[in-house]
């Protein structure tokens, strides 16, 4: 299944194709936890993910066509 | 006295006279500072039911006793009054240089009462204060007062002024700081100018003495360590891209940025005004206020015709008033719009949600071209600029603008088209995804601001930890408890952007452990955390008495008819609506307040408020 991937700001040097977004294939039935290893997004490094605008843990299925954007954790203004 | 520095400056302009007094230990301890001395004074002094361009409102301008020292983003002031938007108390905030100025030069608070004859600046040197004659600077902008007074006082002293906003009394100018900051929100501007105050200027000397400087130092080692080991893995955000890209995307893959008037909660065009295109086409530096290690100021410059400028900002509340929210995709045109608020003196947040509230009146014929001049569509940022400009000077249909989105909706017979609390207009969060974010905008003692609890933090990233954003029960208790912590925040003198992440405990049920450090060993106070938090409800406590006095009820903590009944027809946070009276009721329970949300007798003994 194919899931779009938006990696914000800083976290872009962790793409593929070192822009913002891209698609990833991923097997069908996988897991945040394991499109995280897909891209070796460094287990010690905090996050937000977000499924189509929703919180994921790591265990949340993802289904084709997901929209996954992942955040460093801050907020303000 | 120690972070404080005991002396507060009362200023009669009617009389034309300075006179400073000691500042109450016991009242310093009981208000902490800033926010809470502001309520304390008001309280004391002002009549909640005076005019707020009247002589008899009064005008304070009040720092933290950690302002001043080098504790992270200790930096800010409050500016407290009645204000003309809204009837309601201000909390206007801004952080820059000119509040550690005021500590410098020795006071904690200046009390600015009457109305000057004929307009007047206040220069306070070194701790003598005198008023002198600023007829020369009337009608001049901000970056020109600022100079000017520069020049005739010194070119080390720093500058807080009103521009031809202010002097014109539009409700919603901001005071302006250091050329770029603003005091923005509830016509703060406005009382300064109905009192023919052109500006204050400051200059100070020493440093504000620490009760315990090792204990200070320690603590700044480990505090400051643990930030930058921090930044080293991955950089803060807000310094990479300032608030303008951190939050754009944040609110826009939530679903809730606030676009065409809050009808929508996305906005397609978002990249094109989020932070990442500030930093390609327009950053030139970063900026930091007075002992800030985040730096999330943006200094940038546009040459693009007809949108040339340069200054601080957009920041994102600016960024979304101008943009989504107008349905302007273009980041010259929000960023000229921004650099002409800051040379006039005006609220962003209003301004743009004033404008994107008269395109929605226009779109749905309630206003036409015989009012407006021209058509106002959504979407044209040249129009945008050009109303901009008309309501600073209150010229043409500007004049109409001036007076914010809840008259403006008013005269043209739909009220529910201002998206308002207390007619302070909403900032950057629509509230249908964001229930606890909803509850603070309808019961922040200002009217709708995400500053007197930014429920973002906990709602929508998990600082300090995640909770169910879209959870209406129970959600009160937080609230209630954030409400009282920001009152600290707001009172000791810092920066929410440090503070949430840096100096709080990591629960759901926020506690300061780390402003209790600072202000212990600062002022030596020997604050416990109860007597902490004590303070802070006291002081949200003491804003509703003021507020209750001046006629408010129940009937204001309400949110517009959008949020509360008409949930988005699609994306994430779609068919969700704010729960409000749910929350309201478990809310005044939490507060001890009666069913109209009055504060109890029971309640304001407890808090020493009788």
């Amino acid at each position: 299944m194919m899931i779009d991937i938006h990696l914000l700001g800083y976290l872009a040097r962790l793409s593929p194709t070192k822009q913002e977004k891209f698609k990833l294939e991923l097997p069908g039935g996988a897991t945040v936890s394991q499109l995280l290893e897909e891209i070796k997004f460094p287990t010690d490094l905090e996050k937000v993910v977000l499924v189509n605008g929703c919180h994921g843990n790591g265990s949340a299925q993802l289904a084709d066509g997901d929209e996954v954007s992942i955040f460093i954790p801050e907020a303000g203004g | 006295m120690y972070g404080w520095r005991g002396r507060v400056l009362r200023i009669d302009l009617t009389r034309g006279e300075c006179k400073e007094e000691n500042l109450d230990p016991q009242v310093a301890k009981d208000y902490i500072g800033g926010r809470g001395l502001g309520i304390y004074y008001l309280n004391e002094e002002a009549d909640p039911k005076c005019d707020p361009l009247s002589p008899e409102n009064i005008l304070i301008m009040a720092a933290g006793p950690l302002t001043g020292t080098s504790a992270p983003t200790a930096a800010r002031y409050m500016v407290m009054t009645k204000g003309p938007l809204t009837g309601a108390v201000t909390c206007s905030n801004s952080g820059g240089h000119f509040p550690k100025e005021l500590k410098r030069a020795g006071f904690d608070a200046l009390i600015l009462t009457g109305r000057a004859s004929k307009p007047v600046y206040l220069w306070i040197n070194q701790g003598r204060a005198e008023l002198r004659p600023a007829g020369h600077l009337w009608g001049k902008i901000i970056p020109e007062t600022t100079n000017a007074l520069l020049g005739e006082t010194d070119p080390k002293a720093r500058v807080a002024c009103i521009g031809p906003a202010g002097e014109k009394l539009v409700l919603f100018a901001a005071i302006m700081n250091d050329r770029y900051r603003a005091a923005g929100r509830s016509g703060v501007g406005a009382v300064m100018g109905s009192k023919n105050l052109k500006a204050v200027v400051v200059l100070g000397e020493g440093s504000v003495p620490l009760a315990d400087k090792e204990r200070f130092n320690e603590i700044q080692n480990r505090v400051l360590t643990k930030f930058r080991n921090a930044a080293k893995a991955a950089p803060s955000p807000l310094s990479l891209h300032g608030t303008i890209g951190v939050m754009t995307p944040l609110t826009q893959k939530f679903g809730i940025l606030p676009t065409k008037n809050f009808q929508q909660g996305t906005f397609d065009s978002w990249e094109a005004v989020s932070g990442q295109t500030l930093t390609q086409k327009y950053l030139q530096k970063t900026v930091a206020c007075w002992a800030c290690p985040i730096a999330c100021g943006r200094f940038t410059k546009v040459e693009e015709p007809g949108f040339e400028g340069e200054g601080e900002g957009p920041e994102y509340e600016t960024g979304f008033a101008f943009g989504s929210l107008c349905m302007v995709d273009n980041l010259a045109a929000v960023t000229k719009a921004n650099y002409i608020c800051n040379d006039l003196g005006l609220d962003t947040i209003t301004m743009g949600a004033t404008i994107a509230c008269a395109m929605e009146l226009f779109d749905r014929g309630y206003i036409t071209e015989k009012e407006t001049g021209g058509p106002i569509k959504w979407g044209d940022g040249r129009k945008l600029i050009e109303l901009v400009k008309l309501t600073g000077y209150r010229e043409g249909f500007g004049n109409e603008l001036a007076e914010g989105s809840y008259r403006l909706a008013e005269r043209y017979g739909h009220p529910e088209l201002a998206m308002v609390s207390k007619r302070l207009e909403l900032p950057g969060y629509d509230p249908r995804g964001l229930q606890g974010m909803g509850l603070n905008y309808a019961t922040s003692p200002i009217g709708g601001s995400h500053c007197r609890a930014h429920m973002a933090y906990c709602e929508m990233v998990g600082i300090p930890k995640l909770i169910d954003s879209h959870e209406w029960k129970d959600k009160a208790r937080i609230v209630k408890i954030w409400q009282d912590v920001f009152s600290v925040i707001d009172s000791a003198g810092v920066c929410i952007f440090f503070t949430v992440r840096n100096l709080l405990r990591p629960e759901v049920e926020i506690f300061p452990d780390g402003i209790l450090e600072y202000l212990n060993a600062v002022t030596g106070a020997g604050y416990t955390m109860d007597e902490l938090l004590k303070a802070g409800e006291r002081i949200l406590n003491a804003e509703r008495m003021f507020l209750v006095k001046a006629g408010l009820s129940r009937k204001d903590d309400s949110l517009p008819h959008r949020l509360t009944h008409e949930g988005f027809s699609e994306g994430p946070a779609k068919g969700r609506v704010v729960h409000l009276e749910e929350m309201l009721e478990e809310y005044y329970k939490e507060r001890g307040w009666d069913r109209e949300g009055i504060p109890t007798e029971a309640k304001l003994q407890e808090l020493g408020l009788t």
